[in-house]
């Protein structure tokens, strides 16, 4: 028989997710894995008979009861890096046997879009089901330097293990229950483990809501029993602590997707009064690693990730990750420093790669993408030369007469998530090449700086 | 230009250089262009950004599950008058 291992290691009574609203008729605010279970086995019977699903819900609870659902019919959740309506079609063009499920009144020119909320929601069964640890039930989307998302392949196997690694490492070891609010979506990796995965083995019980402002995430907060954890990234926690507002106390604080400096982790923790963990991970491979940013620089990875690294012809160390529950070893984009057996240092990123807004993404892949805008003649998506974790790109390019600067925006915003969308975009009569065609970085920050003096001029 | 009252030409600097809206200038944001989506085409990164600036500013805080603010986002027009009514 093969191998499995169960959907949840919660009790039956033990609380899984915090609801704002009682996601269906008579249902309780607060889901017990029981509930949960029962939705479970009753939505699986009522998806569509295809292999794959594209899971766009909002509500943490509806992504939650979906991607199960999917997972014990047999299926494989997609998890797209964005939302652009491009990236939707893009999928289903390359998987066929899929479908689009959603639990609001999303609209789609690609294809039908299945409602889990009007689907039934009820089944006598509340048993846990077993999973077959080999079944694929996810591909988790990165952009690939080519232009093309890339597949990473999860098996239940993958997300087993991995999640009772996050759990040892980033919950506290009292034991206790905690209730948990996440800023970011269930479908990017990060939200995933942390929001999803981690409930249904740890004792957490999480928000079905993703507050993005300050007094949201405040009220949210105050309405979860304590003791609380926050899910959340460098661009929010900035926002919080510079919002001057007041939060409940907040005993533990996850935060990941890019990196966090010492002195804004030592203000959340001050804010919240609890403790800041910053977490080190990528789509790729899952969480990594660990540190308390606001007492510690070197960061501890978790037991059973593995660094190594191999020397490439250009005579750079690429570094990759393995673990027993991943598929194959994984390159990482960062350059790592040993310091001992458990710990490392991060000192740089491959550069073709870019992080906006806690997002990943390729500037071959944006630059391919600009050259394919059809009135586009030439041009360069770069990055300007001072940068913060939200600065947007720049784009720089030659058009034909016909075309203009919005069109090619709307051309981008087909597949891009809207932080990669270039801020400025320069139109030049004619592209900044040397004579023998190439495009140096400097020339086109010279372009920008000409661009901003211009502007401040008129 | 766009035909702008002294509050929305106040809070369309504020817009401009909360976002580092190097491409358009306060005057030319039209008042009844839609802020998210087709017209300026911000995003939720900016949707907090403009969110802490008012705040900073005017003291005024905004919520998501608030519809009134949830509004308020549609155009330079509808934000402006929102934190007209809503300021200490």
């Amino acid at each position: 028989m093969e191998p499995r291992a169960p959907l949840t290691l919660r009790a039956p009574d033990d609380h899984l997710i915090h609801c704002s609203r009682p996601p269906y008729p008579g249902a309780p605010r607060q889901i017990q894995v029981r509930d949960f279970c029962r939705h479970v086995h009753a939505l699986a019977a009522a998806l569509p008979e295809q292999r794959y699903c594209i899971n766009l819900c909002e509500n943490r609870y509806w992504f939650m009861v979906s991607f199960c659902a999917v997972i014990v019919r047999g299926q494989c959740n997609l998890l797209p890096q964005n939302r652009a309506e491009g990236t939707q079609a893009w999928l289903l063009e390359t998987y066929p046997d899929s479908y689009l499920l959603s639990d609001h009144g999303l609209e789609s020119a690609a294809a039908e879009v299945f409602r889990a909320d009007r689907a039934n929601t009820h089944s006598e069964s509340t048993q846990i089901p077993d999973i077959p640890l080999d079944q694929q039930v996810a591909l988790a989307f990165t952009s690939g330097s080519t232009g093309q998302p890339s597949p990473n392949l999860k098996t239940w196997r993958t997300f087993f293990e991995s999640t009772r690694i996050n759990a040892t490492h980033m919950l506290d070891t009292t034991g206790e229950q905690h209730y948990a609010l996440a800023t970011v979506p269930p479908q990017h990796m990060w939200g995933l483990e942390t929001s999803v995965l981690m409930p249904l083995q740890a004792r957490l019980c999480v928000s079905d809501e993703k507050p993005l402002f300050p007094q949201d995430i405040a009220r949210r907060l105050a309405a979860l029993p304590a003791p609380r954890l926050l899910i959340s990234t460098p661009v929010h926690l900035r926002a919080l602590v510079r919002s001057g507002l007041s939060f409940p106390k907040t005993e533990r604080i996850l935060c990941a997707t890019a990196p966090l400096d010492e002195a804004l982790a030592a203000e959340v923790e001050r804010v919240f009064e609890g403790t800041l963990v910053e977490v080190f991970g990528c789509s790729e491979v899952g969480s990594m690693a660990r540190r308390e940013t606001a007492r510690e620089t070197l960061w501890t990875r978790f037991d059973g990730i593995d660094f190594s690294s191999n020397t490439q012809d250009d005579g750079t160390r690429q570094w990759q990750a393995s673990a027993a529950h991943l598929p194959a070893a994984q390159v990482l984009q960062d350059a790592i420093e040993l310091h001992g057996e458990h710990q490392f240092r991060l000192t740089g990123r491959a550069t073709d790669m870019i992080e906006i807004a806690g997002k990943r993404g390729s500037l071959s892949a944006l630059n391919q993408l600009l050259m394919q805008v059809p009135g586009v003649i030439d041009g360069a998506i770069f990055m300007p030369e001072k940068h913060t974790g939200t600065t947007r790109p720049v784009a720089l390019f030659e058009l034909e007469p016909d075309c203009s600067k919005d069109a090619v925006l709307a051309a981008l915003a087909r597949h891009l998530d809207p932080v990669f969308l270039p801020r400025p975009c320069i139109v030049v009569d004619a592209m900044p090449r040397e004579d023998n065609g190439k495009l140096r970085h400097a020339r086109l920050l010279e372009a920008l700086a000409q661009h901003r003096q211009r502007s401040t001029e008129h | 230009m766009a035909d702008q009252s002294p509050a929305q030409r106040e809070m369309a600097e504020l817009l401009v250089d909360a976002l580092n809206l190097e491409d358009i200038s306060a005057a030319e944001i039209d008042p009844q262009a839609a802020l998210f989506g087709d017209d300026l085409g911000l995003d939720s990164i900016d949707a907090l950004e403009i969110a802490l600036a008012i705040s900073q500013k005017y003291q005024v805080q905004m919520q998501a599950e608030d519809e009134n603010t949830r509004n308020a986002f549609a155009t330079l027009a509808s934000l402006t008058e929102f934190v007209e009514a809503n300021r200490a």
